[in-house]
């Protein structure tokens, strides 16, 4: 009883220094740093993953973390956010960047990775597929992920 | 000599702070090859076909702070007036200051935001619909600015965006201009749907003396004879869809250019893409493109023009692509055509466009 209450401090402690946090549906969990809008809409979290909403509910800058080719669930986090192809979506983000109309987004390719970036820097949110680790960390809301 | 170096130190400048994750760092580029046939031809060109090797393009982009970016496009280019046989030149390097919420402050050299292609695309042919820009862009457009913009996007339900600019005129450099000529530009668009925009701007600059510097790319097609002054107005509307099947891009633009020797001269231009997604990446397309000048033109040289293609994209990859494209240049309508290079003209193209 002792250890789990310990386990439970731990992991509660974790996410107050961290600032992580994260939202869980069948396969999609999102995980955020110190991101304001919580909860969000599927329709917010779209806008942030295509470029359209830059900044949280504080006005600090967002910064975007999205699957490289080889990050298993690539091609469905690419449906999930745009309804096409991850060939396309990444053309889509390359295009916004070379337009200037959106900052340059954060490449990884394991669940893993995107969890280590998020944690070090604020501001960030990612993305991840079928996520089954262990990590205790608190949920941001996406309302509308089952509807749609 | 000098953008040699500031291209370098842009580039060691770069190497560190790509190190720590804060920017990105593109090429963009294009080879290409071009048949040109002139079955009915009146003034002695000769048939010919070469392969081009295009564009190449340094592109930098990445924060600087928590709300300011930096964006720079450095691009090398075959040339033939040029004694190394090439050009270099910076053609984006502006900063963005986020100054509150979707609203930014940009000074620095842009790609005026007057209409969608010119927003849009730059010098990044891998994302062209079809291989060349526009016709207009060879007479009217002001390609490049420099100066302050104000900028906003993405605003509201229908994602509202606008661009206010004050820049250099046309006739200006990139180090200088002179007297108090500046170019005013005003856009605004609306996303009703993702992949769609639809778009209006406007820009007025006033040429003393109708010379054009690096900011316009009307080269052989400026009117060099007329040296007194010009005041140019053009309205341009855009309508794009693309992320669908079905693409669409449709460019119109009216322009309005006076002379105190001829007056008022109206001149109208529209560009047309439709391509049809099949697959993910292979693209069939039509295109046409018409130019009509007025007769009290004196802007650019007299020219009315009608283009007609058509293309395949093969998308390989967000990395490559491939067009080909068969264009007619010639009339329609009775009349259309009256300049003799433009009569009976057929050309075959193909590029291979690259982003790495």
């Amino acid at each position: 009883m002792l250890s789990r209450r310990i386990v439970l401090f731990i992991a509660i402690l974790f996410v107050s220094i961290s600032g992580i946090s994260q939202t869980s549906s069948e396969k999609f969990t999102v995980i955020g740093n110190s991101i304001t809008t919580n909860p969000m809409s599927l329709s917010e979290l779209k806008d942030i993953f295509l470029g359209e909403k830059q900044v949280d509910s504080n006005n600090n800058t967002i910064v975007v973390v999205l699957p490289t080719t080889d990050f298993q669930g690539a091609e469905e986090v690419a449906r999930l956010i745009a309804g096409s192809s991850l060939n396309s979506f990444r053309r889509y983000w390359l295009s916004i960047v070379f337009q200037g109309r959106a900052n340059p987004p954060v490449y990884f390719n394991s669940n893993q990775r995107m969890i280590d970036f998020v944690q070090e820097n604020p501001g960030s949110i990612a993305i991840l597929y079928d996520y089954t680790g262990s990590e205790k960390i608190t949920t941001i809301q996406i309302n509308s992920f089952e509807k749609e | 000599m000098k953008v040699y170096l500031l291209v370098s130190i842009s580039i060691i400048s770069v190497s560190t702070l790509i190190a720590q994750r804060q920017i990105q760092v593109n090429g963009f580029g294009h080879l290409g090859y071009e048949n040109n046939f002139y079955p009915n031809d009146s003034i002695g060109q000769d048939d010919f076909g070469s392969f081009t090797l295009g564009e190449h393009d340094l592109f930098v982009s990445g924060k600087l702070s928590d709300k300011v970016s930096f964006l720079g496009e450095f691009v090398f280019k075959g040339s033939a007036s040029s004694p190394s046989g090439f050009l270099a030149s910076i053609e984006r390097a502006r900063i963005r200051y986020n100054y509150h919420k979707k609203h930014y402050l940009l000074v620095g050299k842009m790609h005026t935001a007057l209409n969608y292609w010119n927003d849009v695309y730059h010098h990044g042919r891998i994302f062209f619909p079809t291989i060349d820009r526009p016709l207009n862009f060879s007479f009217f457009v002001p390609i490049h600015s420099l100066g302050i913009r104000l900028q906003g996007q993405d605003i509201g339900k229908y994602k509202f965006g606008y661009d206010v600019q004050v820049a250099n005129g046309m006739e200006s450099t990139d180090i200088s201009s002179s007297g108090f000529n500046f170019s005013y530009n005003a856009s605004v668009h609306i996303k009703p749907k993702f992949g769609t925009r639809l778009m209006a701007g406007f820009n007025n600059d006033f040429l003393p003396t109708n010379t054009h510097g690096p900011h316009a790319h009307a080269g052989s097609f400026h009117n060099h004879m007329y040296k007194g002054s010009v005041s140019l107005n053009q309205f341009h509307v855009s309508v794009a869809r693309f992320q669908t099947k079905f693409e669409l891009l449709n460019e119109f633009a009216i322009i309005g250019s006076r002379t105190d020797s001829l007056g008022l001269s109206v001149n109208y231009t529209n560009y047309i893409y439709a391509g049809y997604r099949i697959k993910e990446k292979y693209i069939p397309y039509v295109m046409l493109d018409a130019l009509i000048t007025s007769d009290k033109e004196l802007h650019t040289r007299r020219m009315n023009a009608l283009k007609y293609s058509l293309g395949f994209r093969w998308e390989f990859s967000d990395k490559l692509n491939l067009k080909v494209q068969f264009e007619k240049y010639g009339g329609l309508f009775e009349g259309f055509d009256n300049i003799p290079m433009l009569q009976e003209k057929y050309e075959l193209k193909m590029q291979l466009s690259y982003a790495i």
